[in-house]
Parts: structure tokens; sequence; C-alpha cells
């Protein structure tokens, strides 16, 4: 197919999953044992074929639309003072360079471990979410702040207003949030779980972003849940809390759904 | 489109590699956001990725693929390796509204140059690039089925694994590998019959 098999190369058999492991490596990569298997089909090949990596690059490359990070790129001009041009362009190994990580100033470090042992010794307890939530409020330049509008599900108690429930505030920037709840009734941990949602304009608004499992203690009052994304949120919409099983889901059926927040 | 900057970049041209960022920098960068929810994990990939590319400057061969695609190929291909090697904790989801699952994937976008706009020494060339090439995609990806068009999208714009996308669809997990080869196959194939093809080389091989 698109591999190019040597004269009395690969048997057709071999050919073929030449061709698979190349697609394969284009779209998600390969695992040691196929990158082994590639070499061994590839050193009977005559062409190692970029077509289908070409294709796929095309293709992924087509929505990227974000700007380098100023400081990212400083630490990416310091990898290249140290990168051995030389050694690359004649082809032999390159001593890795480790790639510099954002550098803290020492006296910023020195200020933390200052702060860490005094909270120590005073045996100051460690930031609550409030107290995260509250500086995330006074830090973020970009926050998003909207309040829970409820919808209907029996894991709602009945409150006055529909704002009494709660609102949400996330940083694009600091791809952090958090949320409270009032009115959004205790879970039993063993029979469901809540799991937030969060809807990324950036994103195909058929896959939101899993925000975590959490969980409502018995009790009155407020409760502040920190927001857990697994994927980057470039710009949020919508925020939805839904009632799944124990772990939560991958696929939701939405079945039920007591909160929505819409930017 | 302007010249070339990888060879200057593997001569050790301290300002080629200052326009290499400015030029790709933010594709690698959006790149690497797609894989990974920490931005710090990140700015990590994209150090890695840069390496690669500048380590494979000197093979960057202009009949074979543009140099915004080279740059991005040579990219994502670490930034996946970093992932298989478990560098990303991801977890993604679908609503299971297999009704919306059945209706054709928005891909439109893809071909919005106003989406794909990077500064280039002042110039916008590689938004013009990429949509350009973003067209062509499109065009031929709207000709595959829509379940291979499906996967190819969860696989290569939302970067989402074979498992992930079989979690996804709920398809069993052969199903999602035989669509994704075989439409990448055939997005191949469309895109080597362009009068235009995807590079010199596949034409000049045709």
């Amino acid at each position: 197919m698109n591999a190019t098999p040597a004269s009395g190369g690969p048997s057709p058999h071999d050919a073929q999953r030449l061709d698979e492991l190349l697609a394969d490596r284009a779209l998600w990569g390969l695992d040691a044992a196929e990158t082994a298997e590639l070499e061994r089909l590839l050193a009977g090949s005559a062409d190692a074929d970029e077509g289908y990596d070409l294709v796929a690059t095309t293709l992924a490359a087509a929505g990227a639309s974000e700007s380098l990070p100023p400081l990212l790129r400083e630490r990416l001009l310091d990898d290249a003072a140290e990168f051995d041009f030389a050694a690359a362009r004649g082809g032999s190994a390159v001593t890795p360079v480790t790639p510099r990580r954002a550098e803290w100033p020492v006296y910023t470090m020195l200020a933390i471990a200052a702060g860490l042992l005094l909270s120590f010794w005073m045996g100051r307890p460690a930031p609550s979410p409030l107290d995260n939530r509250q500086a995330l409020v006074a830090s973020a330049d970009d926050l998003v702040e909207v309040a829970w509008a409820p919808q209907d599900d029996p894991s709602l108690e009945e409150l006055p207003e529909e704002a009494a429930y709660g609102d949400v505030v996330w940083s694009d920037a600091a791809q952090q949030g958090y949320m409270r709840f009032r009115g959004l009734k205790a879970n039993d941990p063993a029979v469901e779980q809540y799991q937030l949602w969060v809807f990324d304009a950036e994103r195909d608004e058929r896959y939101p972003v899993d925000g975590g499992v959490f969980n409502i203690p018995a009790g009155e009052g407020e409760h502040v849940v920190p927001i857990r994304t697994t994927l980057p949120v470039t710009k949020a919409t919508l925020f939805a809390i839904t009632v799944e099983k124990p772990g939560g889901v991958v696929v939701s059926d939405r079945s039920r759904l007591p909160l929505l927040a819409s930017r | 489109m302007s010249e070339a900057v990888l060879p200057s970049v593997a001569a050790g041209d301290s300002d080629a590699v200052e326009r290499c960022l400015d030029r790709y920098g933010g594709l690698v960068w959006s790149l690497a956001r797609r894989y990974f929810a920490r931005p710090a994990d990140a700015e990590d990939a994209v150090q890695e990725a840069f390496l690669s590319v500048w380590e494979n400057a000197r093979r960057f061969d202009p009949s074979v693929a543009s140099e915004t695609t080279y740059v991005a190929m040579i990219a994502r291909r670490r930034i996946i390796d970093l992932v298989r090697r478990g560098k990303a904790a991801r977890r993604t989801m679908t609503q299971n509204d297999v009704s919306r699952l059945d209706a054709p994937p928005p891909i439109e976008e893809l071909a919005d140059p106003g989406a794909t706009t990077f500064e280039a020494d002042g110039v916008a060339l590689l938004g013009f690039e990429v949509a350009e090439e973003a067209q062509r995609v499109r065009v031929q990806l709207a000709r595959l089925s829509e379940d291979q068009q499906r996967v190819l999208r969860l696989a290569l714009c939302e970067g989402q694994s074979q498992t992930q996308i079989a979690d996804l669809t709920g398809w069993p997990l052969g199903t999602v590998k035989s669509h994704a080869r075989r439409g990448l196959s055939r997005l191949r194939e469309l895109l080597a019959e362009e009068t235009r093809p995807v590079t010199t080389k596949q034409e000049a091989d045709r």
C-alpha cells in the first residue's frame, strides 16, 4: 500500500502490517513493542514513508490558534543556548539538554520555606478551599463568576431564590476554579456522586471536559469544591453538574442534571 | 511564503532560533495544550518538542513538506511520545447522546483562517499557510464516511486515544482502529489525487 517494499522485501502480510504501524504512529504514536516491530519491518522497506504523518499533522495543526507564552519563549531560548547544534548537524549523538523548568527566585523560595516553617511552628492549618477561592478571586484578571441555575432534580432542596444555590469561579489562565454550593443535598458516595463538566468554546460542545467527581457532605451551610479539570480549558462557557454512579463516568447520559452555570 | 528558517537553525544561528520560535512557537504550544491538562506539563512538552525540532532541523526537505508541516510533525511526534510515557494524566468524556454522536462532526472551523493566524516577522503567513492546507484537508475529509471523519477528528483534532474514542463512541477498539486507519489512508489518497498534492514528492510518485 503506502510503504514501499524493497525488491525481495517484506511479504504482503508484513507490508500490510507496516502500513498499519505507520498509520498508528501518525494517529496515536507507538509503544515500545510496536516501535521495535516497525523498525524491524522498515529494515526490509526502501521507504520509511512519512506520508501518514504529514496528512495527520496537517489535520492536527489546522485548529492551532494559541500564542507561545513569553516566559516559555525565554526558557526555549535558554535551551537553545545549551543545545549542541554542531553535533546535531553532523548527525552524531547530541548530548541531551535537560529542558530548564521555570525557576523561582531564591528569595521567593526562601520566603515560601520561611512561611511553611512559621505555619508549621504555629500549627496553622492548610488553606481551605474557601481560602483558595478567595485568593483566586483576588488575583485572577480573567475571572469568570457565574451563578448556578437550578434544574429539575431531586438532589436540590427548595430555596427561596434561584441565585441562592451558589456559584462558580474559574480562570482560564490559571486553569483553576471553585464551586460554591447551597441547597445541593448530601450524597451517599457508595450510591452516587456529583460530577462537573466544563464546556469549552475551543472544543466541540459534544465533548465537555471532565471537571472532577465530588461529594457534598451532610450538614448545613455552604460547601466549596475545587474544580479539577483533566484537560486544558481555553475558554469555559458552561458548567454542568450531573449525578453519576460512584467514581463518575466517561460518558454521561445527563439523565440527572441538577445545576447549570452559563457565562 | 517566507524563507525557511530550519536550515539556519541547523547551522546554530541564534537569530534563526528566535525566528523559529516566533513563527512556530504558537503552533507547537497549541498542539501540546491538546494533550496536557496542566499548563506546566504543556510547557515541558513544548521544550522537549523544540529540542526534537532542532535535532531534526537538518533533515528538513522543502520538496517533501512545508516547513510548517515539518515542524508540526516533529513536535507532535515528541508530544505524543511524552503522552504515551504517561506524562499526561488525561480523562475526557462525551455526552451519551447517540443521535448527536451520529451527526457529522463540525469540521468547518478547520478552514477558518482567522483561527490560525500567527505573526511571523509581522506577517500572518503561517495562518494563511495552515488555513490553506486545512482547507484542502477539509474538502477531502468531507468525502470520507461519517464514522471515519469522526474518528479522525477525535484522534487528531481532539487528541483522544484509541481507548477514549472507543469509550466516547461505544465502538469496539478494533472498529475504532479500522475506521482510523482506513480513513487516514483514504484521506492520503484523496489528497495525493488533487491537482496540487500535499507534497511535491507525492506528485513525483504519481
